[in-house]
């Protein structure tokens, strides 16, 4: 043990006075954070969509559609006029442009009424065509928001009702506001307040503390980033060991192979663990990171420097030269961490994507480190990606070794 | 000291060691002098244990398996490639090295004192060794293979690559070994190294040993004569002979000697005589 100890010892040391390393293995993961932190501020929330409003009817309906649109937080509307929202958009300033059309006030009887043409057009950036969607939602919502102010108004509903009356109606729905009409009148109506649809109440379904910033959110994520980049550090330190001449001296020293590995595998093991904890230290003092068990996130941290410790090994003989397994390291490492979750979020990957990412070691890391932190992982759910970590640990570990030796013996 | 009997080492169909046989004595250094690529740095890294033999045996010290720490404890090696770390002082390097000799406490730090002042490197023994000349890195590197005070030094091509100055230090710090009567085997393309440092020597070929004897043994036999270009009595005179010394006392009582040079065959004509090459041609 001594022996290992002196090892690692010796790689710890070196990587404290290689300060473009510990740039990679340190300060960048944390960069990493504060960055996707700022990406998904809001509690994991889309950011505002820019559009303009444009109002062609001036209606007291179209004002109360532009000012509910205004008002929506998932937009960051102007007011401009039709043409120029549309040039605002072909030059990709803005998203989408909210045409309200002439004769949209009209439309809005419940009963019947002229059939204006599209009463609201939605010109969108053509590359945007996913925030489309969500934008027709959110029109639609508004829409409805101005119908359901109406219904709630008793005298507004009363002129509705009149309005109809005056028009061509099936004979049942004339008797139905006739009746409407007669209740609103009659000794009830006074006390009527309209019709309340039904209310959705949102709820966050992880037991443990809920997500409180985008840096919950993020954290995980960067972590694993930071344990790429120690990985990447440590099997560049092993090459260079071997292209320098130290791994000979090492060799016919009375150190083992074994015991040489394992000093590079702790040391590796050591700072894996040392960024886990400063990134875990700075998102908790200074981004009010909260754990929701620290026995379980002591278990993931383990769990996961483990397995990248594996990793380091294999990527080591995947080449003779430091930039060949620099160069290979971060070219199957950086598919991995985005299949895994490490750039763009799981949840806003396509299913099939979901589907590969079960391959990628990122992805069973930020799910237990996220299981400790606001998930609130039991310590059965915790087992799954904790297992997962340390069985692609091994594999990469024993491959990597193997290969090691047949290279160290030719 | 070290027993090496028929080692065999092939790289695919390159054979770089064929049927080596050696034995160097205690206490003797011994040089293995070949070109680049004639099997050396192979045969060194099979006695260390750092290759697999194909076939032979190795014996250290009366121990068959050169890997067991107990053998490797007692074996220095100076890799060609200078194997230190460049961002440590030389006296982390030394202390680095020591401990994983097994040193440690008073020996440790007398033997660190011992090693900088062997490379001459004490009063920079606290500078990053990344901001030392190559001769102060090749220095060191021969003081890393000797601080825990091995009784057998393997030294490969020490002196590649340095200037003129630590070259010399470097011979006077080997000579000094040798008279604290350490076993050294030395490998080199150097003839001249060879020649100053060695008591016996192997020249090596590809693979193979060509000859093995002392120095003046490979010359009088391998060397061809001496040759005389003298000057007597106005007369120019050449002759070729294997006892020069006798030839130069006999033109000397022939006439008045005007000028005289005597060119003795050294390695270098050993080496064209067995190989029809120079080493220089490498």
């Amino acid at each position: 043990m001594r022996t290992i100890l002196l090892l690692a010892g010796k790689d710890l040391r070196l990587i404290s006075r290689d300060k473009l390393g510990l740039f990679w293995t340190l300060g960048f993961p944390l960069m990493l954070a504060l960055l996707f932190a700022a990406m998904f501020s809001g509690d994991g929330a889309p950011r505002a969509i820019r559009v303009a409003v444009a109002d062609e009817d001036r209606t007291s309906a179209s004002e109360a559609l532009a000012k509910a649109l205004e008002g929506s937080d998932a937009l960051k509307a102007v007011r401009l006029p039709a043409d120029e929202g549309r040039e605002e958009v072909r030059r990709g300033r803005l998203v989408a442009v909210i045409v309200i059309k002439k004769g949209f006030g009209s439309t809005l009887g419940f009963f019947g009424g002229p059939d204006a043409e599209t009463p609201i057009e939605l010109g969108i950036d053509p590359g945007k065509r996913a925030e489309a969607g969500f934008l027709e939602g959110i029109v639609m919502e508004k829409m409805f928001e101005s119908v359901q102010a109406r219904f709630r108004d008793p005298a507004e509903l009363r002129r509705q009702i009149a309005a109809a009356r005056g028009q061509e109606l099936d004979e049942n729905l004339r008797r139905f506001l006739g009746d409407l009409d007669r209740f609103l009148d009659g000794p009830g109506g006074g006390d009527f307040e309209g019709f309340r649809p039904t209310r959705v109440r949102r709820v966050n379904i992880a037991t443990g503390v809920r997500p409180a910033s985008g840096f919950d959110l993020s954290l995980p994520s960067s972590i694993l980033w930071g344990l790429i980049a120690c990985a990447s550090t440590f099997a560049i330190t092993l090459v260079r060991e071997r292209t320098a001449g130290t791994l000979l001296r090492l060799r016919i020293s009375p150190a083992t192979r074994a015991q040489i590995l394992a000093g590079k595998a702790l040391a590796c093991f050591a700072t894996c663990i040392a960024v886990m904890a400063m990134l875990l230290a700075m998102g908790a003092f200074a981004f009010g990171v909260r754990v929701a068990s620290v026995g379980h996130l002591g278990l993931a941290v383990a769990c996961a420097a483990a397995c990248f410790v594996g990793i380091m090994m294999l990527m080591s003989v995947a080449g003779r030269t430091e930039a060949a397994v620099a160069g290979a390291g971060w070219a199957v490492m950086t598919p991995m961490a985005m299949i895994g979750g490490g750039g763009v979020p799981l949840a806003f990957m396509p299913p099939w994507m979901q589907g590969v990412s079960h391959f990628s070691p990122v992805k069973w890391g930020i799910l237990a480190i996220e299981g400790a932190l606001w998930r609130g992982f039991s310590l059965a759910e915790m087992a799954a990606p904790c297992a997962v970590l340390l069985a692609v640990g091994a594999a990469a570990f024993s491959a990597g070794v193997w290969i090691f030796r047949r290279m160290d013996l030719r | 000291m070290i027993l090496i009997e028929g080692l065999r080492k092939s790289y695919g169909a390159l054979k770089a060691v064929d049927g080596l046989s050696v034995e160097v004595r205690p206490g003797e250094t011994f040089g293995l002098l070949g070109p680049n690529g004639a099997g050396k740095t192979t045969t060194l890294h099979c006695v260390v244990g750092a290759l697999s033999p194909d076939a032979g045996r190795i014996v250290i010290a009366g121990e068959t398996d050169p890997s067991r720490p107990s053998v490797r404890s007692r074996i220095g090696a100076a890799p060609q490639a200078l194997a230190l770390y460049p961002e440590l002082s030389a006296e982390e390097n030394l202390r680095f090295f020591g401990r994983l000799y097994g040193l440690g406490g008073a020996r440790l730090r007398e033997r660190v004192a011992w090693a900088l002042e062997f490379a001459g490197l004490t009063e920079r023994r606290r500078d990053r060794v990344a901001v030392y000349s190559g001769g102060m890195q090749r220095r060191l590197n021969l003081a890393c293979a000797v601080v825990h005070d091995p009784a057998v030094l393997l030294l490969d091509e020490p002196t590649v690559g340095v200037d003129p100055q630590s070259r010399t230090r470097i011979f006077e710090s080997i000579d000094a070994l040798r008279r604290e009567g350490r076993t050294v085997m030395y490998t080199t393309h150097y003839m001249e190294e060879a020649q100053r440092l060695c008591d016996r020597v192997a020249i090596m070929d590809g693979g193979r040993i060509l000859a093995l004897d002392t120095v003046d043994a490979l010359i009088t036999r391998h060397g061809g004569p001496s040759v005389i270009d003298a000057e007597v009595d106005g007369r120019a005179v050449r002759i070729e002979t294997s006892s020069p010394n006798e030839e130069v006392a006999k033109l000397a009582s022939a006439g008045r000697l005007g000028r005289l040079r005597v060119d003795r065959p050294d390695l270098e004509a050993v080496f064209l005589a067995l190989t029809g090459r120079t080493l220089r041609d490498e």
